[in-house]
């Protein structure tokens, strides 16, 4: 997948995870909505570990290299994607 | 507390800068019913809300009307990119650019800077949530009009997108109204402010 694809799956996963943690707020006691989030929470975790260990860190606490602040490095959202 | 996630919650990607757009989109970063007031009326009603679901679902709507307001920012900053002096002349936007060249400001399409009196903080749990029902009526009315007077689909899909967000958090403000009232008096909504008096 390319950088591009990759920010969109974790984009679309994270999206789904603040929709339903709203509902989730004001619906606190519904079991399918809550096994829903755990569930898409899962697959987010997997898709933000991938993107990362590809192409760098989403936040500065998974910056992983001992040799330069990565942070910096990445394009930053509101630079028009290639 | 709050982490910063280095991307948008839609994506924004303008290939044709537009400055004619820009002056009435930035409404909706620093105008009256803009994402920049609206968070901060979510993120600054809570402190005095008297439930646990309600504390919550100002929190996490607050935190993101941010990630709206860095959309609509992205928006504007990719609507003003490489413009020569011709084109700021041409769409009217030199009256922006000479106090702010082509850099992102909060203010309405009208020119008024940003005003923190569209925060409404009432300290009332019942008028606090009318007010953040309305707000969100508000801004999709404005997202509306938006898209009445755009024709680039780089720029209609993350306003619809945006537009869709202010629908389902009108929805949310209205179960959370209802359970302030659950817990109230049903013979009398009004007999104590539920944030002040208990």
């Amino acid at each position: 997948m390319t950088r591009e694809e990759m920010l969109r799956r974790v984009q679309i996963l994270h999206f789904v995870l603040v929709d339903v943690n709203e509902y989730l707020d004001t619906h606190p006691n519904c079991e399918r909505a809550l096994c829903f989030f755990h569930k898409y929470n899962e697959l987010y975790k997997q898709a933000v570990a991938e993107y990362e260990s590809a192409f760098g860190p989403l936040t500065a606490a998974s910056v992983k290299s001992t040799e330069s602040w990565t942070w910096v490095e990445e394009p930053w959202p509101w630079e028009v994607e290639d | 507390m709050w982490t910063y996630n280095k991307k948008l919650q839609y994506p924004v990607n303008i290939k044709t800068p537009n400055p004619a757009a820009a002056k009435f989109i930035m409404s909706q970063a620093g105008g009256p019913d803009g994402e920049l007031g609206a968070s901060m009326r979510y993120l600054s009603q809570r402190f005095s809300m008297p439930y646990k679901e309600v504390m919550a679902i100002l929190t996490d709507i607050g935190t993101e009307e941010l990630g709206h307001l860095e959309m609509v920012s992205t928006i504007m900053h990719q609507l003003t990119r490489n413009m020569t002096i011709e084109e700021i002349k041409e769409a009217g936007f030199e009256t922006y650019f000479v106090d702010h060249t082509a850099g992102v400001y909060m203010q309405a399409a009208a020119g008024f800077p940003f005003d923190a009196l569209c925060f409404a903080s009432k300290g009332d749990a019942i008028t606090d949530l009318f007010e953040d029902m309305a707000a969100e009526q508000k801004a999709r009315t404005t997202y509306d009009n938006i898209l009445r007077l755009v024709d680039d689909p780089d720029i209609i899909e993350p306003i619809k997108f945006l537009r869709e967000r202010e629908i389902v958090h009108f929805q949310r403000f209205g179960e959370a109204l209802r359970i302030v009232q659950d817990n109230l008096n049903s013979k009398n909504f009004y007999a104590i402010n539920p944030s002040f008096d208990l």
